[in-house]
């Protein structure tokens, strides 16, 4: 049997006293219970705004120094519990980078291969560069994720990262669980 | 799916044991209970889409605020993918304000864009009974660890922005003087918000 997730509809007699359920119905009973089961993608952590060394300020970053010589270093290194059923984890990453300096974050997901994302410059403050990482690479259960900073180009002090979000994908159909059974 | 009968449910009511009896036909109250039991499940189980700390150091002085203006500010932000059918967002936050002895109130709302539509929740007031009072302000060893935790529980309607797509989520928040509207040291502690299906 093909694995099917989608959103259904029964007839609210189906639901009546005594009324035989056809196969029909239970097939899209499975298939709505397959559509919500993968579609719901875990967050497992998301920050955006910090206390900014104690300090008082207009607003608070999350204020993640890259380093000022280049070389990677380690800016956060979260453990995390990855589910067995779970396809894959996006990891996604916004700085902020002054002047016309470069910045590279590498994630790592577990024992996957570590991933560097797009180049951070001045002219992309505003996007989140993401990775995503395959279950199978990463592996499940409780695994690190860990990113780094490196200043690939220049050495100002005061671009830093600002906003990590570490998020399990959608499950499609043909990736949900076989049933024990089968 | 729907029932066609334009309920809402919210509780799990057990599935009468004849229903699956080994012997029991599978009839149609079998096969609704055992759906509606799966929509309960799905609708209380909201999903975490941000949830940030900032731990107060144990010497954090009155200095260490995210803000001490009477407009709120962004003390929580998370770019995300907005699951499918979430409906609404579900915030709380965990924060302390320092006062003049004065009726103060704290003031917080949500926002969530896609970069072209925007919903934005309406700001929610809350009475902060027994602030500490800022003649504590001197002398000026007193910190933050002394003061009460307080607890905003507030929630946004999805009407423009749409699920299935990645968003942004800000949380804002301040406290001021009720009389006067001056601003007072706010400093959030934890900030969480949910999607959830309603």
């Amino acid at each position: 049997m093909s694995k099917v997730a989608a959103l259904t509809s029964l007839s609210p007699l189906a639901f009546a006293a005594n009324v035989e359920v056809l196969e029909a119905e239970a097939r899209a009973v499975l298939e709505q219970l397959n559509w919500a089961a993968g579609e719901r993608p875990v967050v497992h952590f998301a920050l955006g705004c910090g206390p900014a060394g104690y300090s008082s300020g207009a607003q608070a970053l999350l204020n993640l120094l890259f380093p000022t010589a280049s070389g990677y270093a380690e800016r956060l290194h979260v453990p995390i519990i990855l589910a067995d059923d779970a396809v894959a984890t996006v990891v996604g990453v916004r700085c902020y980078v002054s002047g016309s300096d470069q910045c590279l974050v590498r994630v790592t997901v577990g024992a996957a291969v570590p991933v560097v994302l797009t180049t951070f410059t001045a002219a992309t403050n505003d996007d989140m560069h993401t990775a995503t990482i395959y279950t199978n690479n990463s592996g499940t259960g409780e695994i690190a994720v860990t990113i780094e900073g490196n200043h690939s180009s220049g050495s100002a002090d005061d671009c830093f990262i600002r906003m990590v979000r570490c998020q399990t994908t959608r499950i499609d159909a043909l990736s949900l669980f076989d049933p024990q059974d089968e | 799916m729907t029932f066609g009968d334009g309920r809402e449910y919210v509780d799990a009511l057990p599935v009468f044991p004849g229903r699956y009896h080994p012997h029991a036909p599978l009839t149609g109250p079998a096969l609704g209970d055992a759906l509606r039991i799966a929509y309960v499940h799905a609708r209380h189980h909201g999903r975490l889409l941000l949830r940030q700390s900032a731990p107060i150091h144990l010497r954090a002085p009155r200095t260490s605020v995210f803000t001490a203006n009477a407009v709120p500010t962004r003390i929580a932000e998370a770019t995300v993918y907005l699951p499918k059918a979430i409906t609404q967002l579900q915030v709380e936050v965990i924060y302390r304000v320092w006062s003049v002895s004065e009726g103060t109130s704290s003031a917080h709302y949500v926002e969530v864009t896609n970069g072209t539509d925007t919903d934005t929740s309406s700001v929610i007031y809350s009475d902060v009974a027994n602030p500490t009072p800022v003649a504590a302000w001197t002398p000026p060893e007193l910190f933050w660890a002394g003061t009460p935790a307080l607890r905003s529980l507030f929630t946004l309607t999805l009407d423009d922005v749409d699920d299935d797509q990645e968003v942004e989520i800000s949380v804002y928040g301040s406290a001021a003087v009720r009389r006067t509207s001056a601003g007072q040291p706010y400093k959030a502690i934890m900030i969480s918000v949910w999607g959830d299906t309603r």
